[in-house]
């Protein structure tokens, strides 16, 4: 019997112990957001400072912290000298298709056209496994509700601002490598009540290829009907054919995203 | 009877015990997310959210000096004698139209003929998103004005940002008010228009006149973004003008 009350007290007390770490936990990220979001820049500016210093290697860059315009400029007439399809409009439009998919993924919890466009290596990098957390997270919450999307969420508009290629690495591990700074505007709104969720935030994209690969020009169109049994895909966020399940071609003339940096003023 | 009382207390007692369940098992949900504070934290300090994302980051790009935008206009008139700023105004003025057009009809592919491949295909999953949440944008609206406030040309591309003023109603809706209001306002949006540095106005005025810059013919494109007659890849911004992204100011 006192076995058995020493065991109920215990529980009891690990329980308190979880409601308390709990607690401390909530008034904690309580904090952050009274120093992120409030009106003092210079609090906003310490805080910034210490989670760029705290965050693990490959998650984080500093603003500012690019390649020279002049080296950038160099080394994209280099990629043109042996690739002369390449062409950076083009490459920056596909860049833009990057970020509404991560746009989707993040806000939507959608990941359907964000796991078409990425290596495999960006779901292992810091900020890759961030959007796979939140994603699985929404499925656990979601169970087997139909549609695969988050509807208590909603995107109004995805933008950019001040897109730039920032870094042009050719051949590096037998990849080319090319880094985009921009910052994301998403305009949302989350239930309930629908009260607006917009978000600024400035990331550095890196996006990479096979050293030997030459850019065809007509890859960059978009496939609406699938190569094999010719039936129509329904949106862009379809991975495969409806009717036979093949996998939708990649239509980033070749390059896919591997890596996302935050990129943290201080 | 005693079956229907019984079935009627069931949710009650089950609606009970759920939320007892909810209140046992909270403390370990917020535990679940510690693991996370990291990404959370990484996340805040790079974004601006709320107001403040709404008074920087989403206010439009500063004009740049009107002296210098001259002189850019300049250059790029001596280098291509056809271009005809007005007559480039107008085409984005018709271009606003169009894809004010298929934003109310929640139709991407009406907006096809003026988007860079890449907008048009963010501009198509944000309508499908909208569609889901059943957003409709509401009001009519009308430009009242335009002016070039910032020109720029490399090597590889020329790029104008066109302010337009407009006057009318916008406002969007789902169930509620999720942004904007009823009534007459005025506002600012920026269209950016992009061509390659190699491009030249075309002699039919090209794509924002509705005229493939390719084979001249009235511009109707497939899906793939390009031309139905001549096959050209019209929208890739190699050989024209299209609208390569739309900026508006926070509403």
């Amino acid at each position: 019997m006192v076995i058995a009350k020493d065991v109920i007290a215990g529980i009891l007390g690990l329980y308190a112990l979880a409601w308390a770490v709990a607690l401390a936990f909530m008034v904690f990220l309580a904090l952050v957001l009274v120093v992120s979001r409030g009106r003092s820049d210079a609090a906003r500016n310490v805080f910034r400072r210490a989670v760029a210093a705290g965050a693990p290697q490959g998650a984080v860059h500093r603003a500012g912290r690019t390649g020279s315009p002049a080296d950038t400029a160099a080394a994209i007439r280099d990629l043109q000298s042996v690739d002369p399809g390449f062409d950076v409009t083009a490459f920056l439009d596909n860049a833009r298709l990057a970020a509404g998919a991560y746009a989707m993924a993040h806000s939507a919890q959608d990941d359907r056209l964000l796991r078409r466009i990425t290596t495999s290596g960006y779901w292992q990098t810091p900020n890759g496994k961030a959007v796979a957390a939140a994603i699985a997270e929404w499925r656990r919450y979601a169970g087997d509700r139909s549609g695969a999307a988050n509807r208590g969420r909603m995107v109004l508009d995805i933008s950019w601002r001040q897109p730039a290629v920032k870094n042009v690495a050719l051949g590096d591990q037998g990849m080319d490598r090319i880094t985009v700074r921009l910052a994301l505007v998403i305009a949302g709104a989350a239930g309930p009540g629908w009260q607006r969720t917009d978000e600024v935030t400035r990331f550095d994209w890196d996006f990479v290829r096979a050293a030997d690969q030459r850019t065809d020009p007509r890859a960059v169109l978009l496939p609406r009907t699938c190569a094999d049994c010719g039936g129509p895909y329904h949106s862009d966020l379809d991975d495969a054919c409806l009717y036979c399940h093949t996998a939708r071609p990649d239509t980033q003339a070749g390059w896919r995203l591997d890596g996302m940096y935050l990129v943290v003023g201080t | 009877m005693s079956g229907q009382k019984v079935v009627q207390a069931s949710p009650d007692r089950a609606g009970c015990a759920g939320a007892l369940w909810l209140i046992v098992k909270l403390p370990f949900m917020i535990l679940r997310v510690i693991p996370h504070v990291g990404s959370i934290l990484r996340g805040e300090a790079a974004t601006d959210s709320g107001a403040r994302a709404r008074s920087s980051g989403e206010e439009l790009t500063p004009a740049d000096d009107q002296a210098v935008v001259a002189a850019a206009l300049a250059t790029l008139k001596s280098r291509d004698g056809g271009f005809d700023l007005a007559a480039t105004t107008r085409g984005v003025v018709r271009a606003r139209e169009v894809v004010g057009l298929a934003r109310q009809a929640g139709d991407a592919s009406a907006a096809r003929e003026v988007m860079s491949d890449g907008l048009w295909r963010v501009f198509g999953l944000l309508l499908a998103e909208r569609a889901a949440h059943g957003v409709r944008r509401q009001g009519t609206s009308v430009v009242v004005g335009a002016e070039v406030v910032a020109a720029s040309r490399d090597r590889l591309a020329e790029q104008l940002r066109i302010r337009l003023a407009c006057r009318g109603e916008r406002c969007e809706v789902a169930g509620v008010v999720l942004r904007g209001q009823y009534g007459q306002q005025g506002w600012d949006e920026d269209w950016i228009i992009r061509r390659s540095a190699d491009a030249t106005t075309p002699a039919n005025g090209g794509v924002l006149s509705g005229r493939c810059p390719q084979c001249g013919a009235v511009l109707r494109i497939e899906a793939d973004g390009s031309c139905a007659y001549c096959r050209a890849l019209v929208l890739a911004s190699g050989q024209d003008w299209v609208v390569w992204s739309i900026e508006e100011a926070p509403w």
